[in-house]
C-alpha cells in the first residue's frame, strides 16, 4: 500500500506546520502507531519557547540549520545544532526550555513526537553527536 | 565520507530506534533514518525496515517514487507491504519513520497521544 500525504495537510498558521499523521489518513487517532505527531519549525530570529512540561512523550529534536539552546528539568543545559541532536524521554513528567537563537540562519527542525512503550518511564534526555561521541545523562 | 559533512550523504543513517546498538534508543518499537541525496540518485529504503510500516517525509527538495508519485518539500508517503524506488534529481533531504504497527506504545502522552 502506498498512501502520499500532501505537505498541505500540514496543520498551522505559524512558524510550526504539524503533521497528525492520522488525521491525514483519516483516522479518529491524531497519530498513527507509535508516531505520534511531527512539527517542522521554521523560525526567522531570536525566539524563546519558554518553559513547557511534557509527560510521556519522546521527542526526538532533529535540526538541519539553526541553532537552539536547550534548558531542562533535569538539569540540563545543551546547544543543539545539525550536528546535535537530542531524544527527550519525558517520562511521568518533564519541561523544558527552548531559546532559538538566529546566527545568521533560520532554525529549520523537525520536532518528532513518538509514543512510548509505556507510561510514566523516567525522564532521561540522551544526545547523539554526530560523527563523534554519544552523551547519555539521566535525571537522577 | 567528510567527517566534517553534518549530513549522511547517499546512505541512510540510522538515528534512533529501540535497539541498544543505534545512536539514540526509543521505548516503542519505532525507527527513523535519514538521507542526504545528491543530485540525480536512484536507491531504496534500508533492508533493516523491510516488513515495517514506513513513513517518506521530505525535509528539503523532492523525489519521485516507483516513476510514479511525486513528493516535494513536506510531502510524505506510507508505505505497506510494498517496495519502492526513490529517484532525485535534485539534493534532498529525507526523513524515514518506520513502525512496528503491532508494537506497544502508550497512546495518550501530552503531545504524542491521540488528541481527539
Amino acid at each position: 500500500m502506498l498512501h502520499k500525504i500532501n505537505g498541505s495537510s500540514l496543520i498551522g498558521h505559524g512558524p510550526i506546520k504539524v503533521l497528525y499523521l492520522g488525521i491525514a489518513l483519516g483516522n479518529t487517532d491524531t497519530g498513527f502507531g507509535s508516531i505520534g505527531r511531527i512539527d517542522h519549525a521554521l523560525f526567522k530570529g531570536n525566539n524563546l519557547i519558554k518553559m513547557h512540561p511534557h509527560i510521556n512523550d519522546e521527542i526526538l529534536t532533529y535540526i538541519r540549520s539553526g541553532y537552539v539552546e536547550h534548558i531542562d528539568s533535569v538539569g540540563i543545559t545543551a546547544n543543539l545544532n545539525n550536528k546535535k541532536l537530542m531524544l527527550m524521554k519525558a517520562g511521568n513528567i518533564f519541561q523544558h526550555e527552548e531559546e532559538i537563537i538566529d546566527k545568521g540562519e533560520p532554525l529549520e527542525a523537525l520536532q518528532i513526537f513518538i509514543r512510548p512503550k509505556e507510561k510514566d518511564l523516567k525522564p532521561i534526555v540522551t544526545f547523539w553527536i554526530w560523527k563523534m561521541i554519544k552523551v547519555k545523562i539521566s535525571g537522577d | 565520507m567528510d567527517l566534517e559533512n553534518d549530513k549522511s550523504e547517499n546512505q541512510w543513517r540510522l538515528i534512533a530506534s529501540p535497539s541498544p546498538e543505534s545512536p539514540l534508543q526509543f521505548t516503542s518499537q519505532t525507527w527513523i533514518y535519514d538521507r542526504f541525496s545528491t543530485g540525480q540518485q536512484s536507491f531504496q529504503m534500508p533492508n533493516e525496515v523491510k516488513g515495517l510500516t514506513c513513513l517518506l517525509y521530505v525535509f528539503n527538495g523532492g523525489v519521485k517514487i516507483n516513476d510514479d508519485i511525486e513528493l516535494l518539500k513536506k510531502d510524505s508517503l506510507l508505505v505497506k507491504d510494498e517496495s519502492v524506488n526513490i529517484v532525485t534529481t535534485e539534493n534532498t533531504d529525507l526523513v524515514l519513520f518506520a513502525i512496528d504497527e503491532t508494537g506497544e506504545h502508550y497512546d495518550h502522552g501530552m503531545f504524542s497521544g491521540n488528541q481527539l
